[in-house]
């Protein structure tokens, strides 16, 4: 179902994509097709004016040669001496174009000329039946104008036939002026056309002027064109009968391909004379001046982009590194906040341990007390109530005192935690030899080790050095230790002391060869109220605080305590004494 | 199993000869005269036997001789594991079970007391030092009859002993 739908999905994005980029695409054609067409028409537009200035410029330049040569021919009351040779002079030198203008009188004989080496000065038009156009302007009194010829030398040339009346009417001949068409051409059409070619030919079709080739000057049109084009044909054929226009045909080029152009043609008006001027252009290069204007437009395009990209990437920058400093500094404070939130986590799991612990402690403490009261409360109560017999009276009153002791003990027993624990345990300081000690404390474990049958060995060197300490709380910390060791040690077994005289220290071991201690209750072993056997310790009168005051006693005077056990082997409590008392050990002095 | 058919072959002697001696039990039976002495007061002794579970030795025997003076048989155990021992020779009418001991404490023992169907039908009386109500609940929830805070009253402890005590015999 999903994969159907998926599959729709894509085929539909690719359908709307597809139909874009043939829109995109026809659409361009489209514009590209019309700006073509628009490059043209205006190409052909500025091709036709080029035409029409090339074809106004022949006419005003022979224009110009023919007012002048007319000027000359009026107004005389007789031919001059010199039979116009000096005015002959100075109009060929002033004015360029010119090949020769000469004089021939009625007789029809060239009298004079200038210059004289274009002139065949004596030659007869009668004689040599050259005479038919001074018939026809002797005649007609006007200027008439040759169609192109071949002159002597063998260029193309138009004679323009003047006629000379003297002020009183007599037909005294004519000026006849020899212009080359290279000569007009060369004057007139002065643009080097690259791209195309521009030509000029006669009513007849005859070609005057070809600026892509000379050779084929003086040839009829028709027949040098080299692929019959009927559009060309009906060009030159307008062109013959004097019209004006614009027009496209195709044509091979210098390699032989076939080629469209585009040619523009304008008559040339001129007297009786008609010529056509033509302008022609292959249609590429049209193309490629629409290629320049998309090149530069593209690369005005793409250099817009690449600014635009430039700038976006610069700001894209600024805000990315703006943005980077704002996290760097979100992360940094998140960081810290995190690290504090740690913190305090932490504060708080240990306030509430500390919370749990004193709770425990408390109800510890609270559960030790009760005890002895509920003993004591019952064995009261019995006796109040009851006749009973002298035996359980005594047992009853025993247990009585031996709870009050054991209360009172653990009254102590917590002072001295409560002190330990504030830091204001008191110590005496005295000379103190743990020889003494030791016997004080045997003394005091004597009748329980007795009962067990236990030995109790004490190794210490013979000049045991002096020092300075708490001499009842040393003593308290060996009973202790000695009734530890005999409790957990099996009847006939053996305990250990051993006093290790070391460098500023005293180091002593007491070591029993019981049960041992396993190490998860290792750990555990200094804790308040942590008692290995409870009901062992309460037999003995324990309170389950002994090793946690001796501990707070130890550490207390800048000393160390700590326990080797192995199960089933015996375990071993080392401790270490300072031989002489630092300030900072004690936590509080007494009398100081 | 060995004691109860020594109760049987006793039980059937003393049936067959009213007038017999522990001596001649004994040597009829192949067994010490103490033991059969023992066996006989065991079988003869009627009172209502209370087992009490504490690890402090001293409360345990206050409140033994108390209650002994009263006319119950008390038997002890110092923990739980030992109650169970003792539960295995002997059931006690009433069970009077401290609340705070080391490794197994009496919620426990309780608990597993009542999942026991020999033993869910025994009283139980708890004893602790601690208070507080929620201790109260729990040992209520989890079956005991009764409930006491140390140090307790001699008195209302006996009269809680005989209530539960008629209870269960009703």
């Amino acid at each position: 179902m999903f994969a159907t739908k998926s599959r729709w999905n894509v085929i539909i994005v690719v359908m709307i994509t597809m139909l874009f980029i043939s829109s995109i695409l026809f659409l361009g054609i489209r514009a590209n097709t019309e700006v073509e067409d628009l490059f043209v028409e205006m190409f052909t537009r500025e091709q036709t004016s080029q035409a029409q200035q090339i074809s106004t410029g022949i006419t005003t330049f022979l224009n110009e040669k023919v007012t002048m040569l007319e000027i000359i021919s009026r107004n005389h009351n007789s031919i001059p001496d010199d039979n116009f040779n000096t005015i002959f002079s100075i109009v060929y030198n002033e004015s360029e174009g010119f090949h020769a203008i000469e004089y021939i009188n009625s007789t029809g004989i060239i009298v004079s000329g200038y210059p004289e080496e274009n002139v065949p000065v004596g030659y007869d038009l009668y004689e040599n039946d050259k005479a038919d156009v001074l018939e026809q302007i002797k005649e007609t009194g006007e200027t008439y104008i040759t169609n192109p010829l071949t002159t002597f030398e063998g260029e193309l040339a138009i004679y323009v036939w003047i006629p000379l009346y003297l002020e009183n009417g007599s037909f005294e001949g004519a000026i006849v002026a020899i212009i080359e068409i290279d000569e007009i051409t060369k004057q007139t059409i002065k643009t080097e056309y690259e791209s195309g070619y521009i030509y000029l030919i006669d009513d007849n079709a005859k070609l005057l002027y070809d600026s892509s080739d000379d050779h084929l000057v003086g040839k009829n049109y028709f027949n040098i064109i080299n692929e019959p084009d009927h559009r060309r044909l009906d060009i030159i054929g307008m062109q013959t009968e004097g019209l004006s226009g614009s027009g496209q045909f195709s044509e091979r080029n210098k390699n032989g391909f076939l080629e469209e152009k585009i040619i523009s043609y304008v008559p040339v008006n001129w007297y009786n004379q008609q010529w056509s001027v033509g302008v022609v252009t292959p249609l590429w290069y049209v193309g490629s001046l629409i290629q320049s204007v998309y090149v530069k437009q593209g690369l005005f395009a793409m250099i817009s982009i690449a600014f635009i990209l430039f700038i976006s990437a610069f700001i894209a920058l600024i805000l990315f590194s703006w943005n980077k400093t704002l996290e760097d500094e979100v992360k940094s404070k998140t960081s810290e906040l995190e690290r504090s939130n740690d913190y305090l986590q932490n504060a708080n799991k240990k306030l509430k341990e500390l919370d749990r612990l004193k709770n425990d402690f408390v109800s510890m403490v609270s559960h030790e007390l009760k005890t002895p009261l509920t003993a004591m409360k019952t064995s009261s109560e019995f006796l109040r109530e009851s006749e009973c017999n002298r035996e359980i009276k005594e047992e009853m009153l025993d247990l009585i005192i031996r709870n009050i002791d054991r209360q009172a003990r653990m009254v102590d027993d917590l002072l001295d935690i409560s002190r330990i624990e504030s830091g204001k345990m008191k110590f005496t300081p005295e000379d103190v030899n743990i020889k003494e000690i030791i016997e004080i404390a045997l003394h005091n474990v004597q009748k329980h080790a007795k009962d067990k049958s236990i030995n109790i060995m004490v190794n210490c060197p013979e000049n045991v050095p002096v020092i300075r300490t708490d001499k009842d709380k040393l003593i308290r910390v060996f009973v202790n230790l000695l009734t530890n060791a005999i409790k957990f040690t099996p009847e006939e077994g053996e305990v250990t002391i051993t006093v290790e005289d070391h460098e500023d220290h005293l180091q002593t071991s007491i070591k029993d060869n019981g049960i041992g201690i396993s190490r998860e209750k290792r750990d555990k072993i200094f804790d308040k109220f942590y008692q290995v056997d409870s009901t062992a310790t309460r037999k003995a009168g324990g309170t389950g605080l002994g090793l946690a005051i001796i501990k707070g006693i130890i550490d207390g005077q800048g000393g160390n305590i700590y326990l080797e056990s192995e199960t089933g082997k015996g375990s071993t409590f080392t401790f270490r004494l300072p031989k002489e008392l630092k300030e900072d050990d004690f936590t509080e002095i007494e009398g100081a | 199993m060995e004691r109860e058919t020594l109760e049987k072959d006793i039980l059937r002697l003393l049936e067959q000869q009213p007038e017999i001696s522990a001596k001649e039990i004994a040597d009829q039976l192949s067994v010490s005269e103490d033991i059969v002495a023992k066996t006989i007061e065991i079988l003869s002794d009627t009172r209502q036997k209370v087992l009490i579970v504490d690890d402090e030795p001293d409360a345990v025997i206050a409140t033994k001789r108390a209650l002994e003076a009263d006319g119950y048989n008390v038997i002890e155990a110092n923990n739980g594991v030992m109650a169970f021992d003792v539960l295995k020779s002997d059931i006690p009418d009433v069970i009077l079970l401290d609340v705070m001991m080391p490794d197994m404490d009496g919620f426990e023992v309780c608990r597993r007391l009542k999942e026991e169907p020999l033993y869910e039908n025994i009283p139980v009386i708890m004893l602790t030092a601690k208070g507080e109500i929620n201790d109260k609940v729990e040992g209520l929830d989890i079956g005991a009859d009764d409930y006491m805070t140390k140090p307790f009253n001699l008195k209302e402890l006996k009269a809680r002993i005989k209530t539960v005590l008629r209870r269960t015999q009703d």
